[in-house]
Formats: C-alpha cells, sequence, structure tokens
C-alpha cells in the first residue's frame, strides 16, 4: 500500500543518547531539585488520569479478566478430568470445593469478579453501539450499584453457609 | 451472559449449601437444555477469555512471529480445553 514519499528528516546523531545521560547525571547530581520537580510533574499530570473513574474501571476489567481466564481454565481442566475418572474421585473434589468454608470463600471472590466484569462489559458493549455516549459516569455507576444489588443477595445466601461450616 | 447465569444460578445459588456430586451432574446433563448451556458456556469462555489474553498481550508489545505463534498457542490450547469440557459433558449423554 502506498503512503507517498518518506519525509527526509535529519538522522539522528549517535552521540545523542551519551548526551542526554550525562545530562541526567549532572541533572541528578547538582539539581536534585529539577529532578524532583521532574518526578513530582510527571506524577501530578499522571494522577490527573487516574482521577477520573473510567482509568480504574479499566484497570479493574483487565485484572478481573486476567484472573476468570486464569480461573475457567483450571476449572474446565479440574471438572473435566475428575468427571472422566469416575464417580468416586469427582465425589471427593466437589464435597472438598464445596464443603470447606475456604473454597467456599474463594467463590465469593469469583463470583465479586463475574459480576463487576460482566456488568463493565455490557456498559462497553452499550457504549460500542453507540448507546449512552455522553452518560458513560452514569450508566457506569448504575451498573454498578446493580452488581451490588446481586452481590448483596448472593452475601445474603452464602455467608451463613459458610459460617455454618466454619463451626 | 445468559448461559453464566443459568451456570451459576442451578449449580451454586439454587440450593445453596448442597453439595453437587456425580448423579447430580448426571441427572442434569441428560437433558438437552443443560448440555447446551453447557456446551455454549464452555464454547463462549474460552473464546472470549482467551482472546482477552491475547488482546492483553497485544497490548505489552507481542509484534511479529512471537505474536503469531502465541495466536496459534492460545488457538491450540483453546481446541484442547474445549475437547477435554466436550467429552466430559458428553460422557453422560451417550451413557443415558
Amino acid at each position: 500500500m502506498e503512503h507517498g514519499p518518506r519525509p527526509k528528516v535529519a538522522p539522528r546523531p549517535t552521540w545523542l543518547p551519551l548526551v542526554f545521560a550525562w545530562e541526567v547525571m549532572t541533572m541528578a547530581f547538582f539539581t536534585g531539585k529539577t529532578l524532583y520537580d521532574g518526578a513530582w510533574r510527571a506524577y501530578v499530570n499522571r494522577s490527573q488520569v487516574w482521577n477520573a473513574v473510567g482509568m480504574w474501571a479499566w484497570l479493574l476489567h483487565r485484572i478481573t479478566g486476567l484472573a476468570l481466564v486464569f480461573y475457567i481454565l483450571l476449572h474446565i481442566l479440574l471438572m473435566g478430568t475428575f468427571l472422566l475418572q469416575g464417580r468416586s474421585a469427582f465425589d471427593a473434589l466437589l464435597s472438598l470445593l464445596m464443603g470447606n468454608p475456604f473454597f467456599l470463600g474463594l467463590d465469593l471472590l469469583l463470583t465479586a469478579a463475574v459480576l463487576y466484569h460482566g456488568a463493565n462489559g455490557i456498559r462497553l458493549l452499550l457504549f460500542d453501539l453507540g448507546v449512552g455516549f455522553n452518560r458513560q459516569k452514569e450508566i457506569f455507576w448504575t451498573f454498578m450499584a446493580l452488581a451490588a444489588l446481586v452481590y448483596a443477595a448472593v452475601l445474603w445466601v452464602m455467608v451463613p453457609e459458610i459460617l455454618a461450616r466454619w463451626r | 451472559m445468559a448461559a453464566l447465569a443459568l451456570h451459576f444460578w442451578f449449580l451454586h445459588y439454587q440450593q445453596p449449601g448442597a453439595i453437587i456430586d456425580y448423579s447430580n451432574v448426571a441427572v442434569r446433563l441428560r437433558t438437552v437444555l443443560f448440555v447446551t448451556v453447557d456446551l455454549s458456556l464452555l464454547a463462549c469462555g474460552l473464546l472470549h477469555g482467551l482472546n482477552g489474553l491475547y488482546q492483553v498481550l497485544l497490548d505489552f508489545g507481542l509484534r511479529g512471529r512471537v505474536q503469531v505463534w502465541t495466536a496459534r498457542i492460545l488457538v491450540l490450547l483453546g481446541v484442547l480445553v474445549f475437547v477435554l469440557g466436550l467429552s466430559s459433558v458428553l460422557k453422560f449423554a451417550v451413557t443415558a
């Protein structure tokens, strides 16, 4: 595919990285304040992005997504192999996973991850379809409220079960 | 999402505290509805998850031959895990 003639730019001199390194060292040595100011300015500028809920929503979506991928692979491998091994092996595995309060607690973490990733995912789907383009924050918090309600119902049901098994 | 919601409901929250066992699974996986739900969940979950993992790896700068081979490995992993899940689900349908 043709993009037209490549613009002529002066080649970067090979000594430029050395000059840069020298400048950084002199700055660090004689003007610590400059380096500190630079770092502070970088932090302040970056924090303006992280002050918005959108960046946190994206980061949490990614973290929950990765956690769920690893979980789903483990889940399919575990359930698949133990189902194929027969009744006694599968029953032993399930009685551990569904009877032990530690694993029931891990299930609650899984549910939280699924609810967050699903709710934010529906918001992204609507965004891709052009629905609520200008109301992203409101839509995000609405879905989070719905997910929180569902999670509260899950906790209402499961926490007594976990506590009963803990004793 | 619908398949996942059904999966969660029937397995965990319809009878909270009940421990599922082999015969419970066998009864459920003899019905067409649950076989469909479970297989579609298996396919969609693997596709969505492995594609998401691939996108994350691309964001971290995967390029060229490494990118191509990563895609192939992820596809192979997805197919193998799907076949494992399929064989365990169909085991009950076949012996019904």
